[in-house]
């Protein structure tokens, strides 16, 4: 019997990788309504919910822009994946990363691949964090201030805590990756509960006993308007309206108009199941935030009445005021929730740029850089920007994806060209990736804000793209037939 | 025997709500409140993995 020949190539290595979801999903796998209200409602509430309600409060947002804002942004969050992302992944039944193989070439997939893995390993480590801010509580009483009930962690012990519970979700996602995942799943209704039950119990310290004293409430005490200080001494960022509807838009760009969920809705029977979206958006981006506000304001004024200055709410300390242990083990559990699968997600996307290690090794290299990120307070008190940078590189393939098979057929050029062309790699697609990320990185050290960085950047790429394919298939092509004629 | 496995889990999720709901109205202690929401934390978990399918979206 003739062996199989091992894959040798960098292309061929990270082809085996994604090989059994080569072929598109069979109309007998397909799915209904229900697992997706349940996918996406599980999906939405991890660690982070933690520290993007609280981002808010800080950045001095008033309760209408946050209501408001974060009304209309999940809105159009669900109105991209339901009009892009799904009608997609329903018409081609294929990953993301299928999809960019055909439209970029092999060269370019492993280019994503590797930045996908890098923010992976990023994304994972700022869970850590958040997880480690709630490990950390007992640990406080051993550096106890004078007059205080607890004191500051020094930054040696958070390097420690961030091995020691690295460690042990490293190791967790090498040996028990699908028992992560399963729990993860069993935990999501518990979590959103406690995110519930930690806001409606904590309103009554903020002065809100009725239901009629909540509007006075949120903006007297909760979204003040006022921004406040960070740990250098320096005013945050002052946040609108237009920064709340952008970030809660933005923070899952990847996911609907990157296409990255063409993965979960390449299953669904219908296009009209990506509005099952609404479910992750208006429990984990809405609720989940406006819970996670009330929950840092009440610690912010709770640390200001015991004679602390410039307090600096995390994650842990803010669930513990809400909820006791129960909210403590809950920013324990939703930062691992997501911390284990997304390392084993890094390991996979990186596991092509090394020399046929084997996964556990990968994943244990990867958690290595998780921990050294999770080391870095800066990775949750500065998650929005994290995230946007996240949109800003991940967004462009998504892009060409939408464009390439919705507008090309239109315009008479053809879709999937570098497959039908066997290129390595689409400089149309390439050149249309790089160039508005420089252009976005030149706007941001020229002080824009990436959260409105990010739609002009979309923009900016699919005119560049259609410029790019028109000139390639126009152009060079017949250039070659007229070289070849004669 | 699922199905009631099923109510003891819903229930711990209730009596969470509900204890939150008794200390909004100033009904019940803080203290009272957080003991009620560890056992439906422990009602819940508990009673979840004999009933709640472990198959994987991915996988299936």
């Amino acid at each position: 019997m003739a062996e199989t020949p091992k894959p040798n190539s960098l292309v061929e290595r990270l082809d085996a990788l994604y090989e059994y979801e080569r072929e598109p999903i069979k109309e007998k796998d397909l799915h209904g309504w229900k697992i997706f209200w349940a996918t996406f409602a599980g999906e939405h509430i991890a660690g982070t919910e933690f520290v993007i309600g609280p981002i808010f409060v800080l950045h001095g947002c008033s309760a209408l822009a946050v209501l408001l804002g974060l009304f209309i942004g999940n809105f159009l969050a669900v109105m991209s994946w339901g009009f892009i992302c799904a009608p997609i992944a329903v018409k081609t039944r294929l990953t993301q990363y299928w999809q960019i193989r055909k439209l970029g070439g092999p060269w370019l997939t492993v280019a994503y691949s590797a930045v996908f893995g890098v923010i992976l390993c990023v994304l994972a480590g700022a869970m850590l964090r958040v997880s480690m801010t709630s490990i950390a509580i007992p640990f406080e009483h051993f550096f106890q201030e004078p007059g205080m009930a607890a004191g500051a962690l020094p930054e040696w012990m958070w390097i420690v805590l961030a091995v020691v519970v690295g460690s042990v979700i490293a190791v967790l996602a090498v040996l028990g990756f699908e028992g992560m995942a399963i729990f993860s799943k069993m935990s999501a209704p518990w979590m959103v509960a406690v995110f519930f039950i930690a806001a409606i119990a904590t309103l009554p310290s903020l002065g809100c006993h009725s239901l009629a004293d909540f509007w006075r409430v949120a903006n007297e005490k909760i979204w003040t308007g006022n921004v406040s200080i960070d740990t250098n001494g320096a005013a945050y960022s002052k946040y609108t309206i237009w920064h709340v509807i952008g970030f809660s838009w933005l923070c899952n760009m990847p996911q609907h108009f990157g296409m990255g969920d063409m993965t979960i809705l390449r299953y669904a029977k219908k296009w009209q199941m990506g509005f099952c979206s609404s479910a992750g958006m208006y429990l984990g981006h809405y609720c989940a935030w406006v819970a996670s506000g009330i929950l840092c304001a009440a610690w912010i004024s709770q640390q200001l009445a015991a004679g602390v200055v410039n307090p600096q709410p995390t994650p842990g300390p803010i669930a513990y005021l809400g909820a006791g242990l129960v909210g403590a083990i809950c920013v324990v559990v939703a930062g691992w929730n997501v911390a284990s699968p997304t390392l084993y997600r890094a390991g996979i996307a990186l596991q092509v740029a090394t020399p046929n290690w084997s996964r556990w090794r990968v994943t244990l290299v990867v958690g290595a850089g998780m921990i050294i990120c999770a080391c870095i307070p800066a990775i949750i008190t500065h998650l929005d920007i994290l995230l946007s940078t996240n949109a800003l590189l991940l967004l462009p393939l998504g892009a060409f994806i939408f464009i390439d098979i919705w507008l090309f057929p239109k315009i008479g050029l053809k879709p999937n060209y570098a497959a039908e062309t066997g290129a390595l790699v689409s400089w149309p697609a390439a050149a249309a990736w790089i160039l508005p990320m420089i252009g976005s990185v030149v706007a941001y050290l020229n002080g824009a804000n990436p959260i409105f960085l990010v739609l002009p950047e979309w923009v900016a790429c699919v005119l560049l793209y259609i410029l790019f394919s028109f000139i390639q298939q126009k152009f060079f092509r017949s250039a070659k037939t007229a070289a070849a004629t004669a | 025997m699922k199905t009631l496995l099923k109510i003891i889990s819903f229930a711990g999720l209730g009596l969470m709500f509900a204890s939150a709901i008794l200390v909004f109205n100033d009904a019940v202690t803080k203290d009272t409140y957080l003991t009620v929401a560890l056992v439906g934390t422990v009602m819940w978990f508990a009673t979840v993995p004999f009933w709640m399918k472990r198959r994987l979206h991915q996988s299936e």
